[in-house]
């Protein structure tokens, strides 16, 4: 067995933004990066849009798939306690391949405009992120991302914490 | 939005021991290092000290923030079932920057000493790690750490898990 150690660095940037026909990176790649104007740390998944189209900064899982080509792929929002979500900052052609956000700034839709702070969960089948309602004290366990800055507006800044959360 | 690939390696070693009243990379940094003379790796995140000063060995969780400079910060612990627990391994000064360490042997405060291989946890409202409590056979569900060696002092090394926890 041959075995080499996966470092994945970007052919070009514009492969962040550019989601295509044919699979350009290993499905599940994980890229950080780091932007110089916020100084922030964003991380993204690569994945298939096999579900449907992804409507630009709609909030969806990623799965874990076993049909080849389709390994790691997006899907609408289902009652698991693992859940990993993806934040597409752009949007992708129907079973075209690219970066979606996991963790850092990015831009997402929230069921309305929130305050600076509000925690925001997945819920299911719903397509945009809300205040995140289990009963612990903290709900980590279905938070999925926190506001940034207050706004009346449903696409809104966040902060995606890049952990696997439950969604109900 | 200009755009630079993470490669954190190469930075002075000297950063994960000395925190800075200034920001020195994007914080939610994850550094991984091999110290020669362990098995083990060790992985540290960078955070803000932002609930209090930090005391050398003590464990705090690590929660997603919204302020701008302090989008990952330490607080107490409380309780909630995503907890990442980090034992920052020099003191740190009151809203410094540093690394903390979140994966592998390292030096952590405990309610007493303990024997090796015993389930650490880190309860609500505590300071300290503690015995591991609930019925199941293997708490990983809320196990952070792992006694490294038997001793009878509180400060001791342990094997930090790296992933989250619930915290009671």
């Amino acid at each position: 067995m041959a075995v080499i150690v996966d470092k994945y660095s970007l052919a070009t940037q514009e492969d962040l933004t550019v989601p295509t026909a044919t699979a350009k990176y290993k499905l599940g790649s994980e890229i950080v990066v780091t932007d110089t104007t916020t100084y922030s740390r964003i991380r993204y998944k690569y994945i298939k849009a096999a579900h449907a189209p992804l409507v630009a900064f709609t909030p969806y899982q990623i799965a874990l798939g076993y049909t080849t080509g389709a390994e790691w792929a997006s899907r609408i929002p289902i009652p698991c306690t693992n859940a990993m979500v993806g934040v597409p900052q752009v949007a992708f052609t129907s079973n075209y391949y690219g970066f979606v956000a996991i963790e850092g700034k990015c831009y997402a839709l929230g069921s309305s405009g929130y305050a600076a702070g509000d925690k925001l969960g997945l819920i299911t089948s719903a397509a945009t992120l809300s205040i995140a309602t289990t009963g612990v004290t903290y709900a980590e366990s279905a938070t999925v991302a926190i506001t940034l800055a207050t706004t009346s507006s449903a696409k809104q800044y966040v902060n995606m914490g890049g952990y696997r959360a439950f969604c109900s | 939005m200009a755009i630079i690939i993470d490669k954190y390696a190469g930075k002075l070693q000297e950063d994960l021991t000395v925190p800075t009243s200034t920001i020195k990379y994007p914080l939610g940094t994850e550094v991984v290092i091999t110290d020669t003379t362990l098995t083990m790796r060790k992985r540290f995140k960078y955070v803000k000290a932002a609930h209090s000063a930090l005391t050398a060995y003590v464990p705090y969780q690590i929660a997603l923030g919204y302020t701008t400079g302090a989008e990952w910060a330490t607080r107490a612990a409380l309780k909630c079932t995503n907890s990442l627990v980090s034992v920052p391994q020099v003191a740190f000064a009151s809203n410094y920057y540093g690394f903390v360490q979140i994966e592998g042997k390292c030096t952590a405060v405990g309610t007493s000493g303990f024997a090796a291989g015993d389930k650490l946890q880190l309860g609500n409202g505590l300071a300290v790690l503690s015995l591991c409590t609930t019925g199941a056979d293997y708490a990983e569900s809320q196990a952070c750490a792992i006694t490294l060696t038997s001793t009878t002092v509180a400060t001791q090394v342990v094997n930090l898990t790296g992933y989250r926890v619930t915290c009671t």
